[in-house]
């Protein structure tokens, strides 16, 4: 690709920047990215329950919090079960069956 | 020069933060490129460093020329670019960035600007004069220099 003089002088300025500032610049973002996460999960898990805690911390009762229907996929009631290795039944005479072999 | 090591990582994390109010009126690439811009204006205003941000009206300028051909810009030679972008007022050094580093179309820079097309072409103009003119300024103290 032909370069004019102006995308020239960018890319010396650009050779001219040390390649940890990159990096660093890399690790701040992530570094930055996990804190919003931190405190989206901090407000996810306990703003929902502030009302709760205020409604008991004036001597009312604890409303009463519904099952948590968050579940990881696989735990899911509808997800297939999938048998594990040692639970597979192996029919006798099968080619998976070791006594076959023998 | 404006400190780029933090300045890039405010930028991401506003664009980040900002990404719900991407309206999809422009491209992507353009709408990041507004909130650099303006991010760095801001910056440059709070700092009071702005001085003048474009070469104003011609009235104010009366000396400078009718049109400056591309190729006059493009012909110059790396450093003398560096030195009259760096003497240029930073409204009319981003503007040629925009056009001449970013190959940014007329249409992206006047969304980016929120001004009309035929406005950010007469500004380009107005810079190209301007960066011209310093670069004859430069030349001729090279000349004095070396005589």
């Amino acid at each position: 690709m032909i370069m004019n003089n102006f995308q020239r002088l960018l890319e010396e300025e650009g050779r001219r920047m040390p390649a940890e500032d990159s990096e660093k610049i890399l690790n701040n973002i992530w570094g930055a990215l996990g804190f919003i996460r931190m405190m989206g999960e901090v407000v996810d898990i306990y703003v929902s329950r502030v009302g709760g805690v205020m409604i008991m911390a004036t001597g009312g009762d604890m409303p009463a919090m519904g099952p948590d229907t968050r579940q990881t996929p696989s735990r899911h009631k509808d997800s297939p079960e999938f048998p594990r290795p040692d639970q597979r039944s192996i029919k006798p005479g099968a080619p998976d069956d070791p006594d076959r072999r023998a | 020069m404006l400190p780029s090591l933090p300045f890039t990582q405010e930028i991401f994390l506003k664009i980040f933060l900002n990404l719900s109010k991407f309206g999809e009126k422009a491209q992507f690439s353009t709408w990041v490129y507004s909130i650099t811009y303006n991010f760095c204006i801001d910056f440059i205003r709070r700092n009071k460093k702005l001085g003048e941000l474009f070469t104003d009206d011609l009235e104010r300028a009366p000396d400078l020329p009718d049109d400056v051909h591309d190729e006059a810009l493009l012909q110059m030679e790396v450093n003398t670019l560096r030195q009259v972008l760096n003497d240029l007022p930073i409204g009319d050094r981003m503007i040629l960035l925009m056009k001449y580093q970013d190959d940014l179309p007329i249409r992206d820079i006047a969304l980016m600007l929120e001004k009309s097309e035929s406005a950010i072409k007469m500004q380009i103009m107005r810079a190209k004069a301007k960066a011209q003119k310093i670069r004859e300024v430069l030349e001729r103290n090279e000349t004095v220099k070396r005589a």
